[in-house]
């Protein structure tokens, strides 16, 4: 897809890992040729694909829709509305939850699976340098053993599933802070839960700067 | 006046330069070991063998739970307890020496933990666990607050070789100089003592609150008693400014405990709880002493928490580190057995990693 379809915004990233964008679809768009010509809608397909566009710009990664599940369509989406796109990797492998509103207005929302095109695995396409080193400190600092940078699950809860406290994570924002040289809020570092979230924080706070 | 607080911890020093010290590093090591405590703490027992002025567990409604007697009952508890993740139990109200099977049962399943107690009646000395002695001034300020004779010369006699004790002297605004007495009789009976400040239960008007006199008066006292006695007295210079400073502990460093802390991501706001002796715990009262109040609270059980829940801001410069380093010793010797405080690092201590504004 590109923007001759539809305008995006720069997919953002919260500090709770969720990937946000807005989109314009424009009246020309391609989109509303074949669809009711006395009533044009953007297609509940080409919803499902500005997610996966969102996600893959996020990752830096160009992906594919593998399969999709519980996708509900709540509202028809007519020619120049905004929506806002939002998207939060799930507890599986290459999962994401995803949710479409138009203001206030939810007009879709349901689970996709995605994979990668060139590399088939999405987990391993979305660790940038960031996430490899984080996944080394994080290793070093909890002296975790049977994992390494490249098999850490980057959305393994650290506080649930691993069992970290936040002495440890005030830790381990120790080291980042150094080693990234940004700074972290006193009140950020206990919400830093998954290598993921981590990793997206470091990246908008370099960006920041 | 105004006053704000500004919160360091902003990266103006490196972790790794802070850490290149070998003397902040070797302690950072030998206290990060123990990252794995986490608390909860039990009322034991809704008896109390004396009465007290000022007592913060005969305020409030702590007091009218009922009873859980069966040991049966609080083995059930630890289980569960531990399987929350729970590895330090500290069994306080009203004087656990009177159940001590209970006692026992905690310690059979939670293997690390402390006692509070008044000292009158020993504990057995199977139950494993760090006890802490109460002293509220000389034989004659307890006669006076806590209507009980010779306490000090009691619980000399049942502690007198008891590795598991350490006295934990209370300070009042009418006790600071009779500490000297009391550290010395300790010191020559080769016991150790820690400091307490009374901390006002919500509601209370009596004479025992501290005010900036008595403040400064006591942490010149803590600090001459640190000087004269480093073998008996286990405390650091940092504790004294955190504990007798005008603001008290929470509006120094914000507590985390569940009753002052909304969030239940990480830390004390996740995983503590504070039972009441029905075995029953409410989150929105929950904290180390409940029914004390927060603005008033200097506690030292509140402070192990409080100050050392706070490492993050305190990693901005050797000095303040070193400072946090030397609470934590602290802490830690004082409430955990086989723990052994190291000697502290920083000397004057005066590294708050807060600013008031006037
Ligand atoms: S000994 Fe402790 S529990 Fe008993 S009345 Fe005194 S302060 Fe309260
Ligand atoms: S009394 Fe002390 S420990 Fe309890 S919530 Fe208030 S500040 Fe925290």
């Amino acid at each position: 897809m590109n923007s001759v379809w539809y305008a995006m915004s720069a997919p953002e990233r919260t500090v709770k890992g969720e990937i946000r964008a807005q989109v314009h679809v424009q009246a020309d768009s391609p989109w509303f040729d074949g669809h009711f010509p006395d009533f044009p809608v953007v297609p509940a397909i080409a919803q499902v694909s500005m997610i996966v566009d969102m996600v893959a710009r996020a990752s830096g990664s160009s992906l594919y829709l593998k399969s999709a599940s519980r996708i509900k369509f709540k509202q028809l989406v007519t020619p120049n509305t905004v929506l806002t796109l939002q998207a939060k990797a799930g507890t599986e492998q290459s999962q994401y939850l995803y949710r479409i509103r138009a203001g206030t207005e939810e007009v879709s929302s349901g689970t996709i699976f995605l994979a990668n095109k060139d590399a088939e695995n999405v987990m391993q396409a979305d660790k940038n340098a960031t996430t490899i080193r984080v996944a080394e400190i994080i290793i070093n600092e909890l002296k975790l053993e049977d994992v390494s940078a490249d098999t850490f699950d980057p959305d393994l809860d650290l506080v649930d599933e691993v069992g970290i406290d936040s002495m440890d994570l005030a830790t381990i924002a120790l080291v980042i802070r150094d080693e990234f040289g940004i700074r972290i809020d006193e009140d950020d570092y206990p919400k830093l839960t998954t290598l993921r979230i981590i990793a997206n924080y470091i990246d908008e706070k370099k960006s920041e700067v | 006046m105004t006053t704000k607080v500004q919160v360091a911890g902003t990266g103006s020093c490196k972790f790794s330069d802070i850490l290149a010290s070998p003397a902040i590093r070797d302690r950072w090591e030998k206290v990060r070991q123990y990252f794995f405590l986490r608390e909860s703490t039990y009322d034991m027992t809704n008896r109390c063998n004396i009465r007290c002025d000022g007592c913060y567990y005969f305020n409030g409604e702590k007091h009218l739970a009922a009873e859980e007697c069966d040991p049966l009952a609080w083995q059930t508890l630890m289980v569960e307890e531990k399987k929350r993740g729970i590895t330090f139990a500290v069994l306080a109200g009203a004087e656990p020496s009177l159940v001590p099977e209970l006692c026992r049962v905690c310690f059979e399943t939670i293997p690390l933990g402390a006692i509070a107690t008044n000292g009158l009646r020993p504990i057995p000395r199977d139950i494993d666990y760090r006890i802490h002695v109460s002293v509220w001034g000389n034989d004659a300020a307890s006669l006076l607050v806590r209507r009980a004779p010779s306490m000090l010369q009691r619980q000399l006699e049942i502690y007198h070789d008891d590795a598991r004790a350490i006295f934990i002297y209370t300070f009042t605004p009418h006790n600071i100089e009779q500490a000297a007495e009391v550290t010395r009789i300790l010191a020559a009976k080769g016991q150790r003592i820690s400091f307490n400040m009374f901390s006002a239960p919500v509601g209370y008007t009596g004479p025992l609150r501290h005010d900036a006199a008595s403040l400064k008066a006591t942490a010149d006292m803590m600090a001459k008693l640190l000087a004269e006695y480093p073998d008996t007295v286990l405390y650091s210079p940092y504790s004294i400014i955190v504990h007798t400073h005008a603001m008290g502990l929470h509006d120094l460093f914000s507590c985390p405990y569940p009753r002052q802390n909304a969030s239940t991501a990480v830390g004390l706001g996740r995983s503590f709880r504070q039972y009441r002796t029905d075995l029953g715990w409410d989150r929105a009262a929950a904290c180390c002493v409940p029914d004390t109040d927060c603005a008033d609270c200097r506690h030292y059980a509140a402070g192990s928490a409080v100050v050392t829940a706070r490492m993050y801001r305190h990693a901005d410069h050797p000095q303040t580190f070193a400072a946090w380093l030397d609470y934590v010793d602290t802490y830690l010797a004082v409430w955990v057995r086989h723990y052994e405080k190291g000697a502290n690092l920083s000397s004057s201590g005066n590294h708050l990693p807060v600013q008031e504004d006037a």
